[in-house]
């Protein structure tokens, strides 16, 4: 196989993983920030990672990769927009959310990046405390600290909204 | 898992599911690429039109809107990526780099047609100024009847080059200014491509210093030389003549004189600028005139220029010599400057010179 068809190929892969992985990450990524738009942004830019480190290494589980990859940028973004002064994102009270779960919305948007993402990532997808540590950088106290408060706070929402 | 945790989970499902993800185009190489946040709130949109040829032909409403003063008139909300993408290694993959090669960075002078590139990062590709880029993109916006807040807009090139290689040159007779495609949060998407061409030069859509026209009620009198009716008979569509001026008439008279006046601009809208009034002899309006030093702008926006109005008793414009007609004695008028401001930074002011009216 000569190098244009080798590109050519690769390219089509990667192609395949975007289509495949996008919509679910960028629904993941909604939840974490608040905004449907930012989080196409960050799909986007996890994408592009992902095709700079493509192929990925042997083994290597794309979903758990991609959900890193978003969920860090997604932290970063807001920590590079607060040190440079730049408009924050804003979080607002998007309609889909507001015609779906409004109770939940409102009580996740009271919840920081990283609590929504560690919420998110061992409620929903169902990686274990461990793994989210590692995904995040973080010790596992950390992240068992993080998803405590989390859903205590939540759970006086759910428990309201569902009587 | 315990029961909270499922119903946690349960309807983080159910949210997750009502996320918008709009729909991506099928291209034939994957459009990722980095992208910036499309903010650029604060952004209000008044009305206005002005005469912008588009891909239909078609004259379009256009709006305009209040620019930020000069320490802020760039698009707020402007990041970068944190993926560089100019000093990466070689250990980039093929698929990257051939990815990587349409962005805005690596291409700023002409990208593919059909690759989407995010706002504003990828107004430079298309040698747009931030100002002008934001304004296209509120035009767009406008047009698709969708706020800032709810859509995702990506800059694309020339329609009529979608699927050709880099460098499609379209045959037109007009200029092509960018695509813009609005993506609501719903997933529906449109494109509002820009085109610009004879008497587009006022509006910001086509010019980073759209042209502020003057006009006065004689620049709109035009002769018509002397020939044939319809029915052959001589001299029947002859211009009608001006009517003399009688000598004590032109004695009495008092023309309008100003060297230069200074018109601070404060508000976006309508002014009506007073210049004084004049005398014409039997009511004949002979000359006007009124000069803007710098006629080509970027820090106020006048897409319908600026009119020089001349009064009659009854207060309403007199038109032009032919139509104002012959008054016995002298007539007085009423002079002023009507024109109306879409956007403006502060501290613009416009110079009128040489008004005269006589």
């Amino acid at each position: 196989m000569d190098a244009e068809a080798a590109r050519v190929e690769v390219t089509r892969d990667l192609a395949a993983v975007a289509a495949e992985h996008r919509p679910w990450l960028i629904r993941r990524l909604a939840l974490v920030v608040g905004d449907a738009t930012e989080a196409e942004d960050l799909a986007q830019q996890t994408l592009l990672r992902a095709a700079e480190h493509w192929p990925l290494p042997d083994g290597s589980d794309v979903r758990a990769w991609l959900a890193v990859v978003g969920v860090r940028l997604a932290i970063d973004e807001r920590r590079r927009r607060k040190r440079w002064g730049l408009l924050p994102i804003r979080e607002t009270d998007q309609e889909w959310a507001m015609t779906t779960d409004p109770d939940l919305w409102r009580a996740l948007a009271q919840l920081d990046r990283r609590t929504r993402a560690a919420l998110v990532l061992t409620v929903l997808d169902g990686y274990t405390q461990d793994e989210v540590a590692e995904m995040m950088s973080v010790p596992r106290g950390t992240v068992a600290s993080w998803l405590s408060r989390g859903k205590a706070r939540l759970r006086s929402v759910l428990d309201r909204s569902e009587r | 898992m315990d029961d909270f945790d499922r119903r946690l989970r349960d309807r983080l499902a159910t949210l997750a599911r009502a996320v918008p993800v709009a729909i991506q185009p099928a291209p034939s190489t994957p459009t990722i690429r980095p992208v910036l946040r499309p903010r650029w709130s604060g952004v209000s949109l008044l009305a206005a039109t002005t005469s912008v040829i588009l891909v239909v032909g078609i004259a379009i409403a256009v709006t305009g809107h209040v620019w930020q003063t000069p320490s802020a008139s760039g698009p707020p909300g402007v990041a970068t990526s944190p993926v560089s993408t100019a000093a990466e290694g070689p250990s980039r993959s093929p698929a990257a780099t051939a990815i990587l090669s349409a962005s805005p960075s690596a291409t700023p002078t002409r990208p593919p047609a059909d690759v989407a590139l995010p706002y504003p990062a990828g107004c430079a590709a298309y040698r747009l100024s931030p100002r002008r880029c934001a304004y296209i993109v509120d035009w767009a916006l406008g047009q698709a009847g969708i706020d800032a807040g709810h859509a995702t807009v990506r800059l694309l090139g020339d329609p009529a080059c979608d699927g050709e290689p880099a460098g499609c040159v379209a045959v037109r007779t007009t200029t092509f200014v960018v695509r813009v495609r609005v993506i609501a949060t719903s997933g529906s998407a449109s494109d509002h491509p820009v085109f610009c061409g004879l008497g587009s030069e006022t509006s910001m859509l086509c010019s980073d210093t759209p042209l502020i026209r003057v006009s006065t009620p004689i620049s709109s009198y035009h002769d018509v030389p002397c020939g044939p009716g319809p029915g052959g008979e001589p001299g029947s569509r002859c211009a009608t003549p001006v009517p003399t001026i009688a000598p004590p008439a032109a004695a009495d008279a008092d023309p309008l004189e100003v060297a230069a006046t200074t018109i601070p601009i404060d508000h976006v809208g309508p002014y009506s600028v007073d210049m004084g009034d004049a005398l014409l002899p039997n009511g004949i309006l002979s000359q006007t005139t009124a000069t803007l030093t710098d006629d080509r702008r970027s820090d106020v926006l006048i897409p319908q220029g600026i009119h020089l109005e001349v009064l009659g008793p009854d207060g309403k414009p007199l038109e032009n010599a032919y139509a104002q007609g012959w008054r016995p004695g002298i007539e007085r008028v009423d002079v002023r400057l009507d024109f109306t401001v879409e956007a403006f930074d502060a501290g613009a002011t416009l110079e009128i010179t040489d008004i005269v009216v006589r």
